[in-house]
């Protein structure tokens, strides 16, 4: 994270007396219907980033230093597919902001192949090398010791039913902005 | 649907944990970037154009409480890759003011203005309107325990990052 630190505050004008500011109800006001719902905005988000740091930390373990997390998870969903540009961002997962600069840095350390279509010549595929299916299996083989360590916990069938809950979620969320999108940006 | 598990259904159950397992990484992703999506959205019809989605549920989170810069990392809400950045730009917007700390002057805390307040209250007033919108469906009575099972799940990734040999151990 970034640990730069902030530049002073401008001095602020002292005009007599320091106006106190206006309280803000505390977050421990909420109702409990509404401390559930802002905690399970916030698990979203921890989660999604836990598990980043997740992949990461597997990455390190590996000595993986020229793919990052989200890149990772790119190669593990294009997998054995070809797929144009257009195609991976409409499945939209872990596409990050950015990512043609993704794919071009993943094609740079030769964990993917871009291959103009010959049909189309503004349409670029691509696929995994050797060395991104290699990436692959990392990655399954950590899935598979995650997935016995969840079915270890009893995990599983909770997860499926919160799951639900949340899908419904989702789809009031998706119909609170009255379209959908497939991949939402941030 | 697989509450009475017989031994046949043994693989059954495996796949299925498999598959929950894979939809929900997934599932927290698109959660994520939905409720972004709601809150820009939410922003667009305040017709607020100079504070974004991540930087407005930064200042939410603030609430009327003071924090350093390092304490909103730690607490790790909505920050984006660049924390000093959205400070920054909600400084430089009059949505919060910076005091250096009088016991520790490399410490910055950071609180709302009147103009970030206004915008948590409005913010506070889409919670309330979303969490009213779900009172009536199941989701909400059942929502308290899905978030029971997805904080199993982040403690459980929180020890993979920290140790646990027997699932870093690598074939090979």
């Amino acid at each position: 994270m970034n640990r730069t630190p902030l530049r002073p505050a401008a001095p602020r004008p002292r005009s007599g007396s320091a106006e106190p500011l206006r309280p803000v109800p505390a977050s421990a006001r909420h109702s409990p219907a509404k401390g559930t719902y802002l905690e399970a905005i916030h698990l979203a988000e921890r989660l999604h980033r836990q598990f980043l740091e997740v992949v990461q930390a597997e990455l390190n373990r590996a000595g993986i230093g020229d793919v990052n997390n989200v890149q990772a998870l790119i190669l593990f969903n294009i997998r054995e597919d070809e797929l144009t540009v257009g195609e991976l961002t409409n499945r939209g997962y872990y596409l990050g902001s950015n990512v043609s600069y993704n794919l071009r840095k993943m094609a740079e350390h030769g964990y993917l192949v871009q291959e103009r279509s010959p049909h189309d010549r503004r349409s670029v595929r691509v696929r995994l090398s050797d060395k991104g299916l290699a990436l692959c299996r990392l990655l399954d083989a950590m899935f598979e010791r995650q997935l016995d360590a969840v079915s270890g916990m009893q995990l599983g069938a909770e997860l499926k039913s919160a799951s639900n809950v949340f899908r419904l979620l989702e789809r009031f969320w998706i119909s609170q902005i009255g379209y959908s999108r497939a991949a939402p940006r941030d | 649907m697989s509450a009475q598990m017989t031994a046949r259904a043994f693989q059954a159950k495996e796949e299925s944990v498999h598959e929950s397992y894979l939809e929900t990484i997934r599932l927290t992703e698109r959660l994520h970037r939905q409720f972004l999506e709601v809150v820009k959205n939410e922003l667009e019809k305040l017709g607020i154009e100079d504070l974004n989605n991540v930087q407005s549920l930064i200042l939410f989170n603030i609430g009327k409480n003071e924090y350093t810069v390092g304490e909103l990392t730690a607490r790790g809400y909505y920050l984006g890759s660049n924390v000093s950045y959205n400070v920054r730009k909600m400084v430089e917007h009059g949505y919060l003011e910076q005091e250096r700390s009088t016991h520790d002057r490399r410490s910055v805390h950071v609180r709302l203005t009147a103009k970030g307040i206004a915008v948590w209250e409005k913010l506070d007033a889409m919670f309330d309107r979303q969490v009213s919108a779900l009172a009536a469906s199941e989701t909400a009575e059942e929502l308290e325990s899905a978030n029971g099972a997805y904080k199993r799940l982040e403690r459980f990734w929180m020890q993979l990052t920290e140790f646990a040999p027997e699932l870093v151990r690598h074939a090979g």
